[in-house]
């Protein structure tokens, strides 16, 4: 089963077995976790923009994670896009980015809203 | 462990047994031994025989069992107790590999298998090169380990994920041997119930082997009056509720493992230096060691407050203290030596009580911390508007906040299952939805956590046959009270502040008015019912208020009922037995035998495969 091999240590490797998961999800039609894969497939390809551009740690994390450490980055334009690209729901992202905020203290960013 | 004795059953005849054929197992080899334990065996073996009776045995050295060279030995016999993995296996291979040959020709080494031995474990022990190295290798089949009076636990992790995700059966296996152990020893049950697959499995198994041994039958009256065998899949709510019975609370926050628990230790410590003015020096330990309990009836106060809500939990913890401080004070009011001398006879009994007290104490502010938070509330709101019936059908804000704050993933699970199964599956876009959300909260490996889910039916899209079931069972079975008392309960909801386990209402309906009232009911259940009787020769039945009743006194009208669950079981499960059996007018008493107990948490655990932190 290929989804198993989620746990895969090399990059390029796990890549092709989420790419070979994802073909089997199609062929068995179960549309949402193909289409769950291809999300992690495009992540993955964020990341390792983001980790060239950055030289931090991307790869590994969540979504969530991600869009939580580029808004300590200040990267809000970043954390936007991926919030665009990912369809991730409003009320879960203005959460995370208030209490980050408010964390970091930047009530100037915060107002902006 | 005198407390073992003391229920219906007299389960301590199951402890010595066990301990017999542990003994039995080590005297086979002759002269001083030394045992290398399986870690997780320790806290079982320690429910059977302490240090002091293995001694006695000329145990003389302990050891865990680790990769690497064995410790320095002197015994002439080394022991390896160890379960049946492989990984454990290859352990044992790197530690005889790493001996020296002139150590290993002077000593003997044995293996003992619990519970039973396996070809692949042995053959690979023969592909490591070792397996000549051993000089007999046996197994300790035990079965059944008495954790209190009334329960009887086989410890068996993950049992649920065995049977339903990898369809090993090998628990049910052994479930249907320990029930053969349990006949020998307290007779044939007459009448045997059962619900769902794994039921039918085990009976099925338990009447061959009975065939096996047909003419070595024991010649016991029976005590046992009833079996019911729940199948864990029959009921898959309950263990996801949030159990609020003060041991089903500290199981939740801290785990009870084997009965024993850990709880960090400072509060103990703070306590101690500030305690009611009185000397309090006993339990002074580093800060840094887990503070551990056993937990079990030898402990008066522990008996009162262990199935009782956590709502009453102080209210019984304050006329406690307030007896406990009157019978102090009794001191004072001793004005003959005779009377100072019953007092001082007294004092040991009073100064166990009095630790046990400020033990039990303690962990109730634990559990107070938790349960005075806000989301404690909330989450239980959540659930009893979801056993309810109430907004079953759209995706929960409550739920959707948890994701957003990345709560532990267990809780949201949870929450999501419960509902899913109240609302009898979910529509295809609320469901897609939540898995998204988690997905992309807590990272893309949890889809195999889904499929598990989806694979044992805790998560399913709605529609098919199998509406409405839900509630079917809620109505008929009155799974959902309104307006409980927690601190005087009148009926078993109280233990999930308003639910009925499911597979506690059955055991109720079982005995009165019988399951054939219900029977629309049973037929929404996982199939099959089982209903048979099991044959016994004339001379040994039961005659009620005759033989049995100079043993039991008092007791002879009431049934005994073993319930069985396969799977697991909760404490509140337990909770809820023994107080159907202690309310009026209900004329049975139960033992519980379980796989293993669980909660919400290792029960997903457990199916997820994953850390789920």
């Amino acid at each position: 089963w290929l989804s198993r091999s989620l746990n895969a240590q090399n990059l390029t490797q796990k890549q092709s077995y989420l790419q070979s998961a994802y073909d089997s999800y199609k062929k068995a039609r179960n549309e949402f976790n193909s289409s769950i894969i291809d999300e992690n497939l495009r992540l993955i390809k964020y990341q390792i923009k983001l980790e060239e551009k950055f030289h931090r740690q991307y790869l590994n994390l969540s979504l969530h994670q991600t869009i939580k450490q580029l808004i300590i980055d200040k990267e809000y334009k970043l954390s936007e896009e991926l919030k665009k690209e990912f369809k991730v729901g409003d009320r879960r992202y203005w959460w995370l980015k208030m209490t980050i905020l408010a964390e970091m203290s930047e009530f100037l960013e915060l107002e902006k809203f | 462990m005198s407390h073992l004795s003391s229920g219906r059953l007299n389960v301590h005849h199951m402890k010595e047994l066990a301990k017999h054929e542990l003994l039995e197992c080590l005297d086979k080899c002759v002269g001083s031994k030394a045992i290398v334990w399986d870690h997780e065996l320790v806290p079982i073996l320690g429910l059977v025989a302490d240090y002091l009776v293995l001694k006695e045995h000329q145990v003389i050295q302990m050891f865990e069992l680790r990769p690497g060279r064995l410790p320095a030995m002197t015994a002439k016999h080394v022991i390896y107790l160890t379960r049946t993995k492989l990984s454990l296996m290859d352990t044992i291979g790197d530690n005889m590999l790493n001996e020296d040959k002139k150590m290993v020709s002077n000593k003997e080494f044995h293996i003992i298998f619990v519970p039973r031995r396996s070809i692949l474990c042995e053959r690979k022990l023969q592909v490591l090169g070792v397996y000549g190295n051993f000089s007999t290798i046996s197994e300790y089949g035990v079965e059944l380990l008495a954790l209190d009076s009334d329960v009887l636990s086989m410890e068996w992790d993950n049992s649920f994920t065995e049977i339903y995700i990898d369809n090993d059966y090998t628990a049910l296996f052994h479930s249907a041997k320990a029930l053969m152990t349990l006949q020998t020893l307290y007779g044939v049950i007459p009448n045997v119930f059962g619900l769902g697959k794994s039921a039918k499995v085990v009976f099925d198994l338990m009447s061959k082997m009975r065939k096996e041994l047909s003419s070595t039958e024991p010649q016991i009256t029976p005590q046992i009056d009833e079996l019911l065998l729940i199948d864990r899949s029959v009921d898959l709510l309950t263990p996801l509720m949030t159990q609020t019975t003060y041991e089903g609370l500290l199981d939740e926050i801290f785990g009870i493992s084997h009965t024993t628990i850990k709880v960090p230790p400072e509060k103990f410590v703070h306590q101690n230096s500030s305690t009611d003015g009185q000397s309090c020096d006993e339990t002074v330990e580093a800060p840094t060691e887990a503070k551990q309990f056993h937990l079990n009836s030898s402990e008066e106060l522990f008996v009162k407050l262990r199935d009782i809500s956590y709502k009453s939990i102080g209210p019984t913890l304050r006329t406690s203290a307030k007896t406990l401080s009157q019978q102090f004070d009794e001191r004072h009011t001793a004005k003959t030596v005779r009377e100072i001398r019953q007092f001082v006879d007294k004092l040991p009994a009073l100064q166990t009580a009095r630790k046990s007290q400020s033990n039990h104490t303690s962990l109730a502010e634990l559990i107070k911390e938790v349960t005075d938070e806000e989301s404690f509330y909330e989450t239980i709101h959540t659930e009893q508007s979801f056993v309810n019936c109430e907004d079953t059908d759209k995706s929960n804000p409550y739920i959707e906040d948890c994701i957003a704050r990345v709560d532990p993933l267990v809780k949201i699970l949870r929450l999501i299952c419960i509902q899913c199964f109240t609302n009898n599956g979910l529509k295809s876009k609320v469901l897609e939805f939540y898995k998204r959300e988690v997905l992309q909260t807590y990272g893309y490996q949890h889809v195999l956590t889904f499929n598990n889910l989806e694979k044992v039916g805790l998560i399913r899209i709605s529609g098919g046959y199998s509406h409405r079931v839900y509630n079917v069972l809620r109505k008929t079975l009155r799974l959902t009270v309104r307006d409980i008392n927690e601190v005087n309960p009148t009926d078993i909801a109280y233990v999930h502040s308003g639910y009925a386990p499911l597979s506690v209402r059955l055991a109720q309906y079982l005995d009165h008015p019988g399951w054939r009232a219900i029977t629309d009911v049973l037929k929404t259940l996982p199939e099959p019912t089982i209903e048979e009787t099991q044959e016994i020769a004339a001379g040994l039945r039961k005659r009620r208020n005759s033989g049995a009743s100079i043993q039991t006194g008092l007791l002879d009208d009431q049934k005994l009922i073993v319930v069985f669950f396969l799977g697991g079981c909760t404490y509140t499960e337990i909770s809820g037995l023994r107080f159907l059996s202690q309310k009026e007018g209900f004329n049975a008493d139960f033992v519980i035998v379980t796989t293993n107990i669980i909660n919400g948490k290792t029960f997903l655990q457990s199916l997820s495969g994953q850390s789920l932190n």
